[in-house]
């Protein structure tokens, strides 16, 4: 790995200090746990800095919106973040995610769902600053219902996930308007009676990449 | 040999374009959809698709809208993540229509299968008179025929 970062194709200054850093490495002998720790180091180093060489881009987000259940069909408020991966022009992306609604207290219950989510997609230039992106992966909602005397209930639904967003950007900083449906699969006993658990998603998204 | 020529010939159909201009156009059959419910869904529809959109009626017969089933017709703007050189395609798709509830919007992805079966999730968004109802589509299955 430490050839691989003295030969990429980085910047002067950037290479001289990784050399630095790399020779120090190499002669400390502090053992292998603690070259371990900063291979990983280095590893995220190069990686962050090489990007432009490679064509990959970093992006991170955060997301406000709606999410429906699908036992109620009502609409809670769900917030969360997601981080993600994509080549220079967009046409592959990856993304991992994390959304949750806030504690909801009533009649004697108290309750909270989460949304854990990854998807792999392209992205469809409309204009100049404008892009569809469209993906399927798997996610997950993971639950819980107490009520008053402390019992608690957890529950968790897991399935395919399908992903469009509307994006719009200037420079590094994006907004896009999403929507997403995550189609919880129950047991064998459900599935042969055609019941699944659709849980949708609207969000509205902003971030910045690199 | 006598059964398996068809199938050939099919192979050759479905795999070759048949448009002259270029233009690869699939009719699918929809069906049924599962549901939050037991026995899921029974909603058909038939959908005429090309490179970048799509006209679909359909109808589900497990919601009604009045005394009848919900029906209504869209046209949908199609992504295509993999197109027709794939034997998994794969299309995302943004849509407005019409329907016995009042104007719609549709949010649709579809996986095509071997360019035969075809497999949608779809979120419907009704414009009613007092406020947005959603119903969605988990596993809308049919078939996807290549003409």
């Amino acid at each position: 790995m430490f050839v691989g970062i003295r030969k990429a194709g980085l910047p002067i200054e950037v290479k001289y200090l990784l050399n630095l850093l790399c020779d120090y490495c190499d002669s400390s002998g502090r053992g292998k746990l603690f070259i371990m720790n900063i291979k990983l180091c280095l590893l995220l180093i190069f990686s962050f800095t090489a990007h432009r060489a490679y064509g990959i881009q970093y992006g991170v987000g955060v997301a406000a919106g709606l999410m429906q259940q699908p036992t109620s069909n009502y609409f809670h408020g769900i917030y969360g973040l997601d981080i993600g991966l994509a080549s220079n022009n967009r046409s592959i992306i990856g993304k991992v995610g994390y959304l949750e609604r806030p504690t909801f207290d009533n009649a004697g219950y108290e309750d909270k769902e989460s949304h854990g989510f990854f998807w792999l997609g392209s992205g469809h230039q409309i204009s100049s600053s404008q892009k569809v992106l469209v993906g399927l992966g798997y996610g997950s909602v993971m639950g819980s219902l107490t009520d008053d005397e402390g019992n608690t209930r957890e529950f968790s639904s897991e399935g395919p996930l399908a992903y469009i967003e509307w994006n719009l950007w200037y420079g590094n900083f994006e907004v896009g308007l999403a929507h997403s449906i995550m189609t919880g699969i129950g047991d064998s006993f459900q599935t042969e009676a055609y019941v699944t658990w659709p849980y949708s998603f609207v969000l509205l998204r902003m971030g910045a990449r690199i | 040999m006598k059964l398996v020529a068809p199938f050939f010939l099919i192979l050759i159909w479905v795999t070759t374009d048949p448009s002259p201009a270029n233009e690869s156009y699939q009719t699918a059959f929809m069906g049924m959809a599962t549901a939050p419910n037991a026995g899921g869904q029974t909603a058909y529809a038939i959908r005429r698709g090309y490179e970048d959109g799509e006209w679909a009626v359909f109808s589900n017969q497990y919601l009604k809208a009045g005394e009848y089933p919900l029906s209504g017709a869209l046209y949908s703007a199609r992504y295509t993540i993999c197109g027709k050189g794939c034997p998994i395609q794969f299309f995302g798709q943004a849509g407005v229509g019409l329907s016995t509830a009042g104007p719609l919007a549709e949010i649709l992805w579809s996986v095509h299968l071997i360019w035969l079966a075809r497999l949608d999730f779809a979120s419907h968004f009704y414009l009613t008179e007092k406020r947005v109802v959603v119903w969605n589509y988990p596993f809308w299955v049919g078939v996807s025929l290549p003409f």
